[in-house]
């Protein structure tokens, strides 16, 4: 593949989908600099993977499969070797937040990210609509194993929201 | 919120995301990755070229040399040390060969965990050339004496055809160019080792972080 082709597919694929490596990064960051290095190395290893992209499946099936074991393997890493580290030297400047958010945006995160790593991918997969078979595709799990789960992460979500209801969020 | 407000809330951020890219860092975050591979490209191509380079000047060189040998009728020490020295130099290309690793896998699926096999998969073969440094140093110690024998049998051959009535005259020069030949073998093996070891180093953890990865996602299953 063409160096200019490789670089317009991956431009095309991050304006369209550039919520997905947004969400990974906000779900296994947890601080903004954290976000921002993690988004950069999700995108670096995109543009990789472009060449590697047969068309079997989805673009965005894809990218979350390259973003979620980019994730994955950058939450080892930095455990290992990220302690200390402060944030202004991480910070890249990579990721400009708008002034306003939605605070029941932030409630969702928070509660993804209080769910274990391997489960925080399903919760990100179901909640942005993929079925049982593209989940288990993309994580390599069964379907029922996917199903059981995500009715696990199901009932835990739908409990909180209850609780919060309750104390009037 | 109830569960439907929650996936509407959830979905809002596909249309209206909640950041925005900054274009030029990431630019700037993709030219400076796109020049490491170029440079890794490129180091890799220079070494193949040069490797081609030098065999194939090696092999005519050898050749002239072997033709001259056998239309002349050359004393048979001569033809000896020309048979041991290209029996150096085919060692040398075996143990380069050999030392080459073996192939990655590279047929995987589109999971999570097949693409962790195929990352792991470049790690082991990596690994596979770096764990073998005897060969490419038996390799180049091979090439290197054997460029040093060959060199000597045409030097002397040469003294002998024309009756050269000094040849001892070429004793010292052959004497410091294996001085030469010896430290600058001795030299590059353990430059060559160093190099190895740190590479197998990175790759060992980076190796054992993979498998870990694997593990975890195999135990959920």
């Amino acid at each position: 593949m063409q160096e200019a082709e490789r670089n317009r597919v991956f431009e095309s694929w991050i304006d369209e989908h550039k919520a997905i490596l947004f969400k990974v990064a906000r779900v296994y960051g947890d601080t903004h600099s954290d976000r921002e290095d993690l988004f950069q190395e999700i995108a670096l290893q995109v543009w990789h993977s472009v060449e590697a992209y047969r068309g079997d499946c989805s673009p965005p099936t894809w990218i979350y499969r390259v973003a979620l074991n980019t994730a994955l393997a950058w939450r080892r890493r930095e455990r290992r070797h990220g302690h200390g580290r402060q944030d202004l030297e991480a910070a890249t400047g990579l990721l400009i937040a708008p002034p306003g958010r939605d605070p029941r945006l932030d409630w969702i995160y928070e509660r993804i990210a209080e769910l274990d790593e391997a489960n925080r991918s399903l919760a990100l997969l179901m909640l942005d609509g993929f079925s049982y078979r593209e989940m288990s595709q993309i994580l390599g799990l069964g379907e029922s194993n996917v199903g059981m789960r995500i009715n696990r992460i199901k009932a835990a979500l739908a409990a909180q929201l209850a609780k919060e209801e309750h104390h009037g969020l | 919120m109830d569960f439907d407000q929650m996936l509407e809330t959830w979905r809002a951020q596909s249309t209206a995301p909640p950041y925005d890219v900054n274009r030029d860092a990431i630019r700037q975050a993709l030219q400076a990755e796109d020049a490491r591979v170029r440079r890794e490209v490129h180091s890799h191509r220079r070494g193949l070229l040069f490797g081609w380079i030098v065999g194939t000047g090696m092999a005519v060189w050898a050749a002239f040399w072997i033709a001259i040998t056998i239309t002349n009728g050359w004393d048979p020490i001569f033809v000896i040390a020309s048979g041991v020295s290209l029996g150096l130099f085919a060692l040398a290309a075996c143990t380069s060969w050999m030392g080459r690793g073996r192939e990655p896998e590279r047929n995987f699926g589109n999971t999570l965990q097949e693409e962790v096999r195929r990352s792991l998969a470049l790690v082991d073969y990596q690994l596979s050339v770096a764990a073998r440094w005897i060969r490419p140093m038996l390799g180049t110690g091979s090439f290197m004496v054997g460029t040093g024998l060959f060199s000597w049998t045409v030097g002397r051959s040469q003294d002998i055809a024309h009756h050269a009535d000094h040849p001892e005259s070429s004793g010292a020069g052959w004497f410091w160019y294996s001085v030469v030949l010896v430290v600058l073998g001795v030299w590059a093996s353990f430059k060559v080792r160093d190099e190895m070891r740190k590479t197998k180093l990175k790759l060992e953890t980076r190796q054992r972080r993979l498998r870990e990865l694997l593990a975890a996602l195999d135990a959920r299953e």
